[in-house]
C-alpha cells in the first residue's frame, strides 16, 4: 500500500456519507480552533499592555544614569573621563553629563516642584527627539534660559508657553525653610535680623518653551545644562551622568558590564529605567506565563475531543482496517491513516483559530465597546493610561501555539490509532 | 419516565464490556475544565479577600466629614461644626464599635536637602482608641505612642526620611511651607536688609520637632503617617475643629448601606457626609473586581471545549444507537423521551465531571504552596512575587457562590451540547432508521 493510498482513506473516512463522522470532525475542528484562538488572542493582549507599559517607561525614562550616591555634584573630570570610557562602549547609543534635580517652579503665586534635566547643547536635541512625541504645546528646542516642563505642571502654574517662570532648587527651600527656623529662634532682634540676612531663595527666571503630556512623557522638565547648572549653583560641574542605549531591554546586562569593567567610577551608583517599574513588569511577565498555563487547559481539553473522534472512527472501521491487514497493510501504514486524519483536523482548527485571531484582534476595541454596552456597565479600564486595548503579536509565539497545536492532536490521535492497528484481522472480520 | 433513564446509563455501556472510552475522555474534559475554575476562581477570591482584610486592616471603616457650604469664611474655613456633641451620640449608638475624631492632611519632612510630603491622620491617643488599637497590630518597631509630641511612620516613609526610633524629626505643616514661599518670594531678594528683616519677622512657618516612636510595615498598613491629633489640628489650620469623625464597624463589608440607614433616621445630621473604605479604594477594588470576571470569561472557554466533547460523544452514541432509536419510535416512544435519553446520558457524564473537578479542585487549593515552593525552586519561577501580592501564601477561599456558578455552568452547557445531536436523532423516521 503506498503512501498515497494512505492519505487515500484517511480523506475518505473524513467525509460523509458515514455522515456523522464528519459531523464530530467539524466540532473537533471547533475545538482546536477555540483552543488556538483564545492563546493567541489571550497572549497577544498580555504582551501589548507589558509592552505598552515597558514602551512608556523607555519613551520618557533616561535608560541609565550614572551619578555619586551621596548626592554630591561630579566633577567635570570625573564625567569626561567616565564619558569617554562610556562612549565606545557597544550597547551605549548616546550618553552625556547632564545637572539636574528638584525644584520649584513659581508663576504668579502658583507654585509646583518637579524634577530637571539639563542636557547639554550637543546632546539634547537628539534627547529632546525622544520626547518629542509626547509634545503637545509650545516647542521642545531647548535654549538657554528656556524649559519644557510637562501639562501638569504648566496647569498647575496656569503657564503657556512663552510665559516668565521663577525657578529655584528644592534645596534652597529646605535650607531657607532651615535658616528660617533658627532664626526666628534667636529673641535678639540684631542677630536674628543678622540671620534673616542669608534666607535666600536666589529664584531665576526662566521662560516656558513648552509642554508635554505628562500621562506618557512623565513629570519630568528639562533645560540646558548651563541653566540648570545655573538654578543648581553647580557652576561648571554635573550632577551626573545620562545614557541613552540601543537596546533597552538588555540594560541589566549593560549594568553587569559596566560593572565588570570598572567604568562606574567609585562612591558612584547606576539608575536604570527599569527600576521604577521593575517589579510591575515582572509581575507582568508572571501572570503571562500563568495564563499561557491556564489556556493551554483549553488546547488539552480540544485534544481530548480530537481523541474522541479518532476512537470512533477507528471503531466504526474496525472491519476495515481488518480486511486492510488482512490485505498486508503495515501496522504503521494503519496508524498513519487516523493520524494524518487528526492531523487534517489540526491543521485546519489551528488555520481557522489563526484566522479568527485575527478577527478578533484587528477588531478588538469594537468588541470591548460591544461588551461594555451590553454588560451596561464601562468595561473598568477606561481610566487607565491605555484607552484602547494593546496587543503585540508575536510572530514566534503565533509559530510555537500553531505547531503545538497540531502536535498535540497527533498526539491525541495516536494511542487509539496504535489500539485500533494492533487488531487481529480474523477476529475483526469475524465481528 | 424511568424507561429514559435506564437506557442512557446501558447506552454509557456500548458494547455491555465497561462505561465507554470516549465518554470516559468527555468526563475528562469536564472534569479539567471545572478543576480549572475551582482552582483559579478560589485563589482569585482569596486574593480579593486578603486585600479587602488588608485595606480594613488600617483604613478607617468610615469617615463622616462635615460638608462645607462655601458659605461663611469659604470652602476650607473650620466652621463650627459640633463635633463633639456628634462624636459623644455616635459613640453610644450601638451600631457602631468606636468613633474618634481625626484630622487628615500633609506635613513635610526634609529628605537629604529635599523637602518631601507625606500624608498623615491626626489621632486621639486615648486607650480606647480603636483606629489606634487596630493599627497597633501592623508594628514593626517601637510602640503607638501618641501621648507626647511623637509621629508613627510606616517602615517605607521612615526608610525615604533616614530615621531610626527614637530619632526626632521636624515636620513642617505642607500648607506652611507653601505659604512661607510665597511670603518670602514677595519680599524683594534685593531690599535692604532692616526692610527684609521687618518684612520676616512677619513671616511664620509652621513645624514641630517630632520623636519617631514606632514605625509600621508599610505592606501592611498603607502609606499614612500618625501624630497626635493637636499637632494635625494645628498643623491643618482646623483651629479646634476636626477633619471628621472615623467609625469603626462591626460588619464593614455593609459601610454603605449603614450610612444611608444613618443619614435617614437622622442620626447623622444633614451637613455632614460620609466616606467609606470601599469608596476611598474604589479604583483598586474595581480593578480587582474586573480582573476575576475576566478569568472567570476566559476560563468558561475551557467549559466550551469540554462541552464540545460531550456533544461528540453524544453524536457517535445517537448514530450508533439509530437502529435502536428507530424501534424505540416505532413503540411509540414520544421524540421528549428519546432526547431525554441522551440528555440524561450527557447530564450523568456532566454530574461524574463536576464532582471529579471539584474533588481535583480542592487537591490542588490544598498542594498550592508546596507547588509554588516546587516550582520556585525547579524552575526559578515566582507566581506570586510578594512585593506585588504582599501575601507570603497563595491565598485561597471557595465561595458557594462562586462554586454552583461553576457547578450550574457546566451541566448546563454539557446538557445543551447533547440537546442538539438528540434533538436531530429523536426526528429519524422509524422505517428509514429500521430500512438501514
Amino acid at each position: 500500500m503506498s503512501v498515497s493510498a494512505v492519505s487515500f482513506l484517511a480523506r475518505r473516512y473524513l467525509r460523509a456519507k458515514r455522515s456523522f463522522v464528519s459531523v464530530i470532525t467539524v466540532i473537533s475542528i471547533l475545538g482546536v480552533a477555540v483552543g488556538v484562538l483564545m492563546m493567541i488572542v489571550v497572549n497577544a493582549v498580555m504582551q501589548g499592555f507589558e509592552g505598552e507599559f515597558r514602551q512608556a517607561l523607555i519613551g520618557y525614562q533616561p535608560h541609565l544614569i550614572l551619578k555619586p550616591a551621596d548626592g554630591k555634584p561630579a566633577d567635570p573630570a570625573t564625567v569626561e573621563a567616565t564619558l569617554a570610557k562610556l562612549r565606545p562602549l557597544a550597547g551605549i547609543h548616546a550618553a552625556m553629563g547632564y545637572a539636574g534635580g528638584i525644584f520649584y517652579l513659581e508663576r504668579e503665586g502658583q507654585q509646583s516642584a518637579t524634577e530637571l534635566f539639563g542636557l547639554p547643547a550637543d546632546s539634547a536635541a537628539q534627547y529632546m527627539a525622544k520626547v518629542e512625541k509626547h509634545r503637545l504645546d509650545g516647542t521642545l528646542q531647548l535654549s538657554e534660559g528656556g524649559i519644557v516642563v510637562g501639562d501638569y505642571t504648566a496647569a498647575e502654574l496656569d503657564a503657556r508657553p512663552g510665559d516668565e517662570l521663577a525657578v529655584y532648587a528644592s534645596a534652597n527651600v529646605t535650607s531657607a525653610v532651615k535658616r528660617f527656623r533658627e532664626a526666628s529662634d534667636i529673641s535678639d532682634d540684631e542677630k536674628r535680623h543678622a540671620a534673616y540676612k542669608v534666607i535666600k531663595l536666589r529664584p531665576q527666571q526662566v521662560k516656558l518653551l513648552g509642554y508635554t503630556r505628562a500621562e506618557t512623557a512623565g513629570h519630568y522638565a528639562y533645560t540646558t545644562l548651563g541653566t540648570a547648572q545655573r538654578i543648581f549653583g553647580l557652576e561648571a560641574q554635573f550632577t551626573g551622568i545620562m545614557a541613552e542605549t540601543t537596546d533597552p531591554n538588555a540594560i541589566k546586562a549593560l549594568k553587569q558590564r559596566l560593572e565588570d569593567q570598572q567604568i562606574i567610577p567609585a562612591g558612584w551608583k547606576a539608575v536604570l529605567w527599569t527600576d521604577v517599574g521593575d517589579a510591575r513588569l515582572a509581575a507582568m511577565s508572571n501572570e503571562r506565563f500563568m495564563m499561557f498555563f491556564i489556556i493551554g487547559i483549553i488546547g488539552l481539553v480540544a485534544a481530548f475531543a480530537v481523541m474522541n473522534t479518532t476512537i470512533t472512527v477507528t471503531t466504526q472501521k474496525r472491519r476495515e482496517i481488518g480486511v486492510l491487514a488482512a490485505l498486508g497493510a503495515r501496522q504503521g501504514q494503519i496508524i498513519q491513516i487516523f493520524v494524518s486524519q487528526a492531523a487534517v483536523v489540526g491543521v485546519i482548527g489551528t488555520f481557522t483559530g489563526l484566522g479568527l485571531s485575527a478577527l478578533v484582534l484587528r477588531y478588538r476595541n469594537d468588541i470591548r465597546g460591544l461588551i461594555a454596552t451590553l454588560s451596561g456597565g464601562s468595561s473598568g479600564e477606561a481610566d487607565l493610561f491605555l484607552s484602547t486595548i494593546p496587543a503585540h503579536v508575536d510572530p514566534a509565539f503565533i509559530a510555537y501555539t500553531a505547531c503545538g497545536s497540531v502536535l498535540l492532536c497527533l498526539a491525541a490521535a495516536l494511542p487509539p490509532a496504535w489500539l485500533a492497528s494492533r487488531v487481529d484481522p480474523a477476529v475483526a472480520l469475524r465481528d | 419516565m424511568l424507561a429514559p433513564l435506564f437506557l442512557a446509563i446501558r447506552y454509557l455501556r456500548p458494547t455491555r464490556s465497561f462505561i465507554s472510552v470516549i465518554t470516559v475522555i468527555s468526563m475528562l474534559g469536564v472534569v479539567l475544565g471545572v478543576g480549572v475554575l475551582v482552582t483559579v476562581m478560589s485563589v482569585f477570591k482569596g486574593w480579593q479577600i486578603e486585600f479587602r482584610k488588608m485595606l480594613l486592616g488600617f483604613e478607617p471603616h468610615v469617615m463622616v466629614m462635615r460638608l462645607h457650604n462655601g458659605g461663611e469664611g469659604g470652602p476650607g474655613a473650620p466652621q463650627a461644626s459640633g463635633w463633639r456633641e456628634l462624636r459623644e451620640k455616635l459613640a453610644k449608638d450601638s451600631r457602631f464599635l468606636a468613633a474618634t475624631p481625626v484630622a487628615e492632611g500633609n506635613v513635610v519632612v526634609e529628605n537629604q536637602g529635599v523637602l518631601q510630603g507625606m500624608p498623615v491622620l491626626g489621632l486621639q491617643p486615648a486607650p480606647d482608641n480603636a483606629l489606634i488599637q487596630k493599627l497597633t497590630k501592623h508594628l514593626k518597631e517601637g510602640t503607638f505612642d501618641l501621648d507626647d509630641d511623637n509621629i508613627v511612620l510606616t517602615d517605607q516613609q521612615a526608610r525615604e526620611v533616614g530615621a531610626k526610633i527614637g530619632d526626632t524629626i521636624v515636620v513642617h505643616a505642607a500648607d506652611s511651607v507653601r505659604q512661607f514661599i510665597t511670603d518670602v518670594r514677595e519680599i524683594p531678594e534685593d531690599a535692604d536688609d532692616a526692610k527684609r528683616a521687618e518684612k520676616l519677622d512677619n513671616v511664620t512657618i509652621l513645624s514641630k520637632d517630632l520623636k519617631l516612636t514606632g514605625i509600621l510595615r508599610a505592606d501592611t498598613a498603607g502609606t499614612r503617617g500618625y501624630v497626635p491629633l493637636h499637632i494635625a489640628q494645628e498643623f491643618f489650620d482646623l483651629e479646634g475643629e476636626v477633619s471628621g469623625i472615623e467609625l469603626e464597624l462591626p460588619d464593614p463589608e455593609a459601610a454603605e448601606d449603614l450610612m444611608e440607614r444613618t443619614y435617614i433616621d437622622g442620626t447623622l445630621p444633614p451637613q455632614w457626609g460620609w466616606r467609606t473604605w470601599n469608596q476611598e479604594h474604589a479604583v483598586m477594588l474595581e480593578s480587582v473586581e474586573n480582573q476575576r470576571v475576566m478569568m472567570y470569561f476566559l476560563l468558561l472557554f475551557i467549559m466550551l471545549v469540554a462541552a464540545i466533547c460531550v456533544m461528540n460523544t453524544t453524536i457517535t452514541v445517537t448514530v450508533k444507537k439509530r437502529r435502536e432509536i428507530g424501534i424505540l419510535t416505532a413503540l411509540g416512544t414520544r421524540a421528549w423521551q428519546i432526547i431525554a435519553i441522551f440528555v440524561a446520558q450527557a447530564g450523568f457524564v456532566a454530574f461524574i465531571g463536576v464532582i471529579g473537578g471539584i474533588l481535583g479542585g480542592f487537591a490542588v487549593l490544598s498542594v498550592r504552596n508546596a507547588f509554588r515552593e516546587w516550582l520556585a525552586s525547579a524552575f526559578k519561577l515566582d507566581l506570586f512575587p510578594k512585593d506585588i501580592y504582599f501575601l507570603s501564601e497563595i491565598p485561597a477561599h471557595t465561595d458557594f457562590a462562586d462554586l454552583s456558578i461553576i457547578c450550574s455552568t457546566a451541566v448546563f452547557l454539557c446538557l445543551l451540547a447533547a440537546v442538539i445531536p438528540s434533538f436531530f436523532a429523536a426526528r429519524v423516521d422509524p422505517a428509514v432508521a429500521l430500512r438501514d
